[in-house]
């Protein structure tokens, strides 16, 4: 099967910053990809520039073995995102329902085939029905943490990503939604790529994992290689400066 | 050095949908020298206690009762402007955004000048400045001399952060609050400004109150821990018998939910699954009979809902309490 994300010397650059400075990556399909990272270290610039969101300077990108061409329409049936704020994501005017009936106008299918798919789709991810009818401030943040993985999932992508899903979340529903992730790559034939500063969650949900750094990757490789047995410094001095819980009892 | 401790704390909010007691009956201390990490979930009241000492709150929150002991004296809290002579001189607080409490057109210098001005008003001149450039050496600013002259906006997050610590130190407080000081730095700089904050406490022996939802951060650094949920205090005690042995369900859940660095990984990542408290927070409005915590917890019984729990004692430990009917009983 072919690489589901290839990424080859890819540099991208704001001003003077350069946000990317030569990223090269594979992603396997069906597995879950880890992105790790400090804040500006570009990892959230990588995650927008396989969405086509940002323009590469220098380098190229393959989603399935198709390069990233001007087709928009193409790469979002091919990849779909859940943004950190999800409750931000959804229009606060419209009602989830109308947000999820433009899912059938971009894929062409009629309100009733889309509203069929809406309601199986919330069944599955355990949204209650009467939700279709709420306003985005009329849901919780998990509620709308659903939502968004619902509306990306309707596409029906071969690629989630996931940008710091457990970001605002207490640590008693967080593993609710991860959960969920798990449970979607577990019936799907979806590539999952999460974006996280949390160690700790990418070490167990992700298969693979890439750390990056002021817009390089330092290191990459299976996750329990690189969260076990590090070989980059600068991936062991992230570790290290993780709190642990077992200091206390130690 | 004294300690300080709140009792009987409680705090009413005036809604729209009426009044919400969102704070109620917060007894804790923290020893003189001692770091207690306040810890507890989104809507738990841990940052409302906290603004409350500081006489922070809102406009429409009001302190029903509640009285603060700091070394020798005690304030009552319902008093209005009860702590506004102790702010940033024995009472010093640092926020999550130091952004917000740093004012943007005044230079470091003049954010350090104003606590020494209130703290030390016969220090002027040259030795002021002296005294402004070691505070900032001290909490691993490199080139002080040229950071006085710079504004909040020219440095980075973690700098931002030290330079209220700074500020904190030139106070010699007794009570240092810090709520959430660290959320929103990285991990790596999350450690550096963490080691500041306990030396300060070392330096000047202050209690320190450290607000956090990072169990890991109280593990690491704190002395004593206290839980709160939904606007209740549940559990304190030492961090080492609080880990050890969680007296009250909830805490004893919020440990197995959290997600460690260290956890067993098993070969498969796609076998792995992660611990969630089922069930959702009490409408503030209609907050459940007896204990607060029965509607989400796994070994409630029906005296539960009769009896509101009396702090019990764990494990034989005096200090070491929760607020559990079941206690032992697991």
């Amino acid at each position: 099967m072919s690489t589901a994300i290839s990424i080859r010397e890819a540099r991208v650059r704001f001003g003077h910053t350069q946000a990317l400075d030569g990223v090269s990556l594979d992603v396997q399909p069906r597995d879950c990809f880890g992105l790790v990272g400090e804040s500006g270290s570009g990892k959230t610039t990588l995650m927008r520039t396989i969405l086509g969101l940002e323009r590469l300077q220098a380098g190229s990108i393959a989603l399935f073995d198709i390069p990233l061409g001007k087709s928009i329409k193409q790469r979002a049936r091919l990849v779909q995102a859940i943004f950190q704020d999800p409750a931000a994501s959804l229009s606060p005017r419209r009602r989830i329902g109308q947000l999820l009936d433009e899912v059938g106008e971009v894929m062409g299918e009629t309100r009733e085939e889309i509203r069929i798919r809406q309601r199986s789709m919330f069944q599955r991810l355990g949204l209650p029905l009467g939700t279709l009818d709420k306003y985005p401030y009329q849901i919780s943040g998990g509620q709308a943490r659903r939502v968004a993985v619902a509306r990306a999932l309707l596409m029906r992508p071969r690629i989630l990503i996931a940008d710091e899903p457990t970001a605002g979340l207490d640590v008693s529903v967080q593993g609710d939604l991860l959960n969920l992730l798990q449970e979607l790559r577990a019936d799907n034939d979806l590539t999952l790529v999460v974006v996280s500063h949390n160690l700790a969650v990418v070490r167990l949900i992700a298969d693979a994992a890439a750390v990056m750094h002021r817009g390089r990757i330092v290191e990459q490789g299976p996750a329990a290689q690189v969260f076990d047995a590090p070989s980059a410094d600068y991936t062991q001095r992230l570790l290290a400066s993780w709190p642990r819980l077992r200091a206390a009892t130690a | 050095m004294s300690g300080a401790a709140i009792t009987g704390l409680n705090i009413d909010f005036a809604t729209k949908a009426g009044i919400h007691h969102a704070v109620r009956n917060v007894t804790l201390s923290a020893g003189p020298g001692r770091i207690l990490g306040l810890v507890g979930e989104s809507g738990s009241g841990k940052s409302t206690v906290a603004l409350a000492l500081m006489g922070l709150l809102a406009a429409n929150a009001r302190v029903t009762a509640g009285a603060l002991q700091l070394g020798a004296d005690r304030f009552d809290l319902a008093q209005p402007q009860a702590t506004a002579a102790l702010r940033g001189i024995r009472m010093a607080m640092i926020f999550q955004d130091p952004f917000a409490s740093l004012n943007p057109v005044f230079s470091i210098r003049a954010h350090l000048n104003e606590v020494l001005s209130r703290r030390s008003p016969d220090v002027t001149g040259d030795a002021r400045r002296q005294t402004a450039v070691d505070a900032l050496a001290v909490v691993g600013i490199d080139r002080p001399e040229v950071r006085l002259t710079q504004y909040p906006h020219e440095l980075s997050g973690g700098m931002r952060q030290r330079v209220a610590i700074a500020m904190a130190l030139l106070a010699r407080p007794d009570l240092l609050i810090a709520d959430e000081p660290t959320t929103a730095l990285d991990a790596t700089v999350e450690a550096q400004v963490m080691k500041e904050i306990c030396g300060l406490r070392d330096r000047i022996g202050c209690s320190i109150l450290l607000i956090t939802h990072s169990l890991g951060l109280v593990a690491e650094h704190c002395d004593d821990i206290a839980v709160m949920y939904a606007g209740e205090l549940v559990e304190q005690g030492s961090v080492k018998a609080v880990a050890a042995n969680p007296g009250h369900p909830y805490t004893r859940a919020l440990l197995a939910c959290e997600v460690t660095i260290d956890a067993a990984r098993g070969a498969d990542a796609r076998q792995s699954r992660f611990r969630m408290i089922p069930g959702d927070l009490p409408d503030p409005f209609d907050p459940p009979s007896g204990c607060i915590y029965r509607t989400r917890c796994d070994i409630a019984i029906a005296d539960c809902a009769r009896i509101v729990p009396p702090p019990v004692e764990v494990g034989g430990d005096a200090a070491h309490r929760a607020r559990c009917i079941r206690v032992g009983a697991r």
